[in-house]
């Protein structure tokens, strides 16, 4: 029998383990809702800067956090010119899936190529600590990812709402052509929205890299849950993705302690089916 | 007149080849050009059958993974645990890989917004998942006892030789009636615009949802031959990624959407790799990687269609 506390305990869990998964959607829902780009190479690339982050801990000897200071203007750059790319051969998102899924093979091995496949794991200090609340166990860790990740979400609602590039962008991911009509200059706008896209999946890694063993082929074991997330939230709504992040991590927790654990990566799957059947454009929050 | 002609000679030439393929085992061919062969077959056979749906209708699967690792499985654990003769192992396989395509195809062909996107997304979804749990139940492998036992009086690797040989001309036959056929054509419109297709009465979903299930048997039996073929199933060697990946470059290489092409293709690359073997694994899939890459930049169209529209270039100068 499930006692109370076990599932206020995976409640808890869930939650937090579901605002990682918000966390790794946020690039994914802006480049597909935005700018009409599903990019697979996201996956890897985040799994890249965990290991900037275990290199600034290990040979550096200095907090993970400080990793992001390298990694998010380098990815903010990669970002740009991955778009450049894209523009350039006029990409469209069929091609786009197939162009960044073999970038994604690319990148991939790269890093086994440098890193080896050898599980690593970032020692972390204060950051792996825990601590109870009646005897419901709290990773602090986990609990600060989680906050950064609701900072994050408020602070891209913020830009959304109340400034003329949120506007603007609104304005291009609800129709394109009138947008530039209306003045908004798109190719600049998808430079920018692909940078920060790629930022996100530089803190995406970091937290991969603070929480998970990983090893370079980690970045695939997330594809099949960020995307029912993505699809959950809604094309381009970054609340929506967090929000569909956390109802996936809390079923995921369900399953593991009603159901065997084993089976538990079929959650993500039969959600992302039965929202395709109930409702196909997401659950929309803008 | 001329395309009856046509016709006889496609078949006589399939059937000559045919005769001659199946005969080269016995002729006296090194084992190492036996099993180089055999994956030439099955890579013809994913290739085409990755064809049948995503090249005539457009809608991208990224799903052979999932397909050939879940049919390498069923085979494997309808062998081990439930020790049935290796032979049936092969259609329940088949069943299994048309049972996930049919439950796939019944919630995404019905979508009516992004349907090509989310389409091609849950298959990547399926690969993932399916391998998460297969690797959470069966991570070790299974090792297959029953194949040695069964067929006594014929040769073991012959024998596999014969499936896949089999298997990769029955596709290509597939394809190849598909193509001339009305629910080609139907692929075809679905392709060129689902919205005028529905409106002149096709009905799309029946149309995609068989394309789909045949396309997904046929890389199932072909994941049990694999299966019976290599005799223990790992699910790093099933499930690679490999399996998705180059049906779809052997076929856009080769030229999407004619059912030449993916056989074009995968000839040329499967030489390729045969070609550059002995490097290391990660880096022959950078290799692959950046190739797809600029296989999708510099010729969408494929080889087959480069020599056709060259071929119709001369044809048309000549008669000037």
């Amino acid at each position: 029998m499930v006692s109370v506390t076990g599932v206020i305990q995976s409640l808890l869990t869930g939650t937090l383990v579901g605002g990682f998964y918000g966390l790794f959607a946020l690039g994914l829902t802006m480049s597909w809702g935005v700018l009409d780009i599903i990019n697979m190479s996201y996956f890897p690339f985040a799994v890249l800067s965990a290991y900037v982050a275990y290199v600034t801990v290990t040979s550096l000897g200095l907090d993970p956090f400080i990793s992001l200071i390298f990694s998010i203007p380098s990815f903010f750059i990669m970002g740009i010119l991955m778009q450049l790319f894209f523009n350039k051969f006029k990409i469209d998102i069929f091609r786009s899936l197939i162009i960044s899924f073999a970038l994604f093979v690319v990148v991939e091995n790269t890093l086994t190529y440098v890193w080896t496949a050898d599980v690593r794991r970032a020692p972390v200090g204060f950051l792996g600590s825990s601590f109870f609340i009646d005897s419901i166990y709290v990773p602090v860790g986990e609990l600060i990812a989680f906050l950064i990740g609701v900072m994050i979400v408020l602070a891209n609602v913020a830009i959304l709402k109340k400034t003329r590039l949120g506007l603007a962008l609104r304005a291009v991911a609800e129709n394109r052509e009138a947008a530039s009509m209306w003045g908004v200059n798109y190719s600049r706008m998808a430079l920018m929205v692909s940078g920060l896209s790629m930022s996100y999946v530089a803190i995406a890694g970091l937290f991969l890299a603070i929480f998970f063993p990983f090893t370079p082929s980690h970045g695939s074991l997330f594809i099949g849950r960020v995307f029912a997330v993505t699809i959950l939230g809604g094309l381009g709504s970054v609340t929506g993705a967090f929000i569909a992040g956390i109802i996936l991590g809390v079923a995921e927790a369900m399953a593991a302690i009603l159901l065997a654990p084993s089976w538990s990566p079929l959650v993500a799957f039969l959600l992302l089916l039965i929202i395709l059947v109930v409702k196909p454009s997401g659950l929309t929050w803008r | 007149m001329t395309y009856l002609w046509q016709k006889i000679t496609m078949v006589m030439a399939l059937s000559a080849s045919f005769a001659i393929l199946f005969a080269l085992p016995y002729l006296g061919i090194s084992a190492f050009m036996v099993s180089f062969l055999l994956s030439v077959f099955i890579w013809v056979t994913l290739a085409v059958s990755w064809n049948i749906l995503s090249g005539y209708t457009g809608y991208f699967s990224f799903g052979h993974t999932a397909f050939f690792g879940s049919g390498a499985f069923a085979s494997a654990v309808a062998d081990f645990y439930f020790s049935i003769d290796y032979l049936l192992t092969i259609p329940i396989a088949g069943v299994v890989t048309t049972g996930m395509a049919a439950g796939l195809g019944l919630v995404t062909f019905r979508l009516r917004r992004l349907r090509g996107q989310l389409f091609a997304l849950t298959t990547v979804v399926l690969t993932s998942v399916s391998s998460i749990v297969v690797i959470n139940n069966w991570g070790s492998g299974i090792v297959m006892y029953s194949v040695k036992a069964f067929w006594p009086f014929l040769n073991i690797p012959h024998v596999f030789y014969t499936l896949a040989l089999l298997l990769c001309f029955a596709s290509i036959g597939i394809s190849m009636a598909i193509y001339r056929s009305r629910l080609g054509l139907n692929l075809f419109a679905i392709r060129d615009d689902e919205e005028a297709a529905e409106a002149i009465g096709i009905n799309t979903f029946n149309n995609k949802m068989l394309a789909f299930c045949i396309s997904s048997l046929l890389v199932g039996i072909a994941g049990a031959i694999f299966a019976g073929w290599i005799k223990y199933v790992w699910p790093e060697t099933v499930f690679s990624i490999n399996y998705s990946l180059f049906p779809i470059l052997m076929s856009i290489m080769g030229g999407v959407g004619t059912w030449v092409g993916p056989i074009i293709g995968a000839a040329i690359l499967t030489t390729i790799f045969q070609i550059v073997a002995g490097g290391e694994a990660v880096l022959n899939n950078i290799i692959l990687g950046s190739l797809l890459v600029a296989v999708m930049i510099f010729l969408p169209h494929g080889v087959y269609n480069l020599v056709l529209s060259g071929y119709r270039r001369i044809r048309r100068s000549a008669r000037l």
